[in-house]
């Protein structure tokens, strides 16, 4: 991954558009439309994988402030997430069965998101 | 606008005529040029030629004068060059009656490009790969603790063959666009087995809530041989530097990295800041 972003540094050369840099007014911009999309599709699907995908990127952005998506590995994410400290008890609680627990992490996902918190 | 018989292109537009163009239009910058040399406005005013900045001759310089000098760069006199050649090209191709399909041309890219400057593609394409780098970034610099030694690389594996695979796909697809080689070029999603019958991808708005990206491979088409390279091909189709930074990007998306090593990528991240703002 290092050796890519090094590699970015060319990509000036390649189409001479410079490679646009985040700042923290467009991060935060960027960071409510996703949450916001993501909500959205979190209240729509019926499919239980999409569900519990949503809810994890959902958790990740809200509560440790990282992006991430769907991903093979989610369990370790779980994990990891739990291991930060950062979640409310309530949440962990939940996510240590994640599966059981998918129509109250959304009304706890629904608050959160709408709170802003 | 004194043409010379002699003249080279670099005297079309000479100092003068960029110095009064400018006091022309900022009366701050003509006071502070006339405070210091007020003959400029004289008919005996002897002109400075480009070649006299550089060569020193011109004896002290204005303050305009000393800006002209700061134009007048290799790299920027190059650039300049190569915009006024792409211009000549295209008044030459409408002369020879060739306008339509050379103007369709230069539109439909120059449409391209443009939806790919475009905010919901190129620049969330930036976002996104900050935004995807972000937690692989912290484990390994143990600003976030994480017990599973193989998350971060789980992390780092995943970026490369999603986010940064989905950037390097539509770099790639700008470039053979804009060079009218889209042709030479299949990109498959592995994942699906769906070749895409699309060439331009790369202005379409990055999804910031999908679940999954595709996983985009680069192959030869027919045209070209099914069993070539097709890095190596980038290589020899594209200008110089273009092409050898793409195939690179590819192969990088591609490769397992078994350095241990932060330094790259926190020097990189420095550089780009130092770079691009």
């Amino acid at each position: 991954m290092n050796a890519f972003f090094s590699k970015l540094i060319l990509y000036r050369l390649i189409c001479s558009i410079p490679f646009k840099l985040m700042d923290k007014k467009s991060e935060r911009q960027i960071l409510l439309k996703r949450i916001n999309g993501l909500q959205s599709a979190l209240e729509i699907s019926s499919d239980s994988v999409e569900i519990t995908d949503l809810m994890v990127m959902i958790l990740y952005q809200k509560i440790m402030g990282y992006v991430v998506y769907g991903m093979s590995f989610q369990k370790e994410l779980v994990k990891l997430l739990i291991s930060t400290n950062k979640a409310p008890e309530e949440i962990v609680v939940k996510l240590n069965d994640i599966d059981s627990n998918t129509q109250e992490l959304k009304t706890i996902i629904r608050e959160l998101v709408k709170g802003g918190k | 606008m004194d043409v010379k018989g002699d003249s080279t292109s670099s005297d079309v537009v000479s100092v003068d005529d960029v110095v009064n163009e400018i006091i022309s239009v900022d009366l701050d910058l003509r006071e502070i040029q006339i405070r210091y040399d007020s003959s400029i406005l004289s008919d005996q005013h002897e002109s400075v030629s480009w070649y006299d900045l550089d060569d020193g001759k011109s004896g002290r310089l204005g303050p305009l004068q000393a800006f002209c000098k700061l134009l007048n760069r290799d790299k920027l006199f190059d650039a300049c060059q190569v915009a006024i050649r792409t211009e000549l090209e295209k008044i030459f191709a409408i002369g020879k009656g060739v306008s339509l399909d050379g103007l369709d041309k230069v539109s439909r890219i120059k449409r391209a490009t443009a939806a790919f400057e475009d905010t919901p593609c190129f620049t969330t394409a930036c976002y996104a790969l900050q935004l995807y780098s972000k937690l692989p970034l912290a484990i390994r610099s143990g600003k976030v603790k994480c017990t599973e030694s193989s998350l971060e690389k789980s992390l780092e594996h995943e970026f490369l063959m999603g986010p940064a695979t989905d950037f390097t796909m539509r770099l790639t697809q700008l470039c053979l666009y804009k060079h009218d080689l889209t042709d030479l070029f299949l990109f498959t999603d592995i994942d699906s087995s769906h070749l895409c019958d699309r060439t331009d991808l790369f202005t379409d708005p990055v999804n910031l809530i999908t679940r999954r990206f595709p996983l985009w491979s680069l192959s030869c088409s027919k045209l070209c041989g099914s069993q070539r390279d097709p890095y190596k091909l980038l290589c020899d189709v594209l200008p110089q530097g273009v092409g050898q930074a793409l195939s690179r990007l590819w192969e990088l998306t591609r490769s397992q990295s078994n350095d241990p090593s932060s330094s790259i990528l926190d020097e990189f991240m420095h550089q780009v800041e130092e770079n691009c703002l």
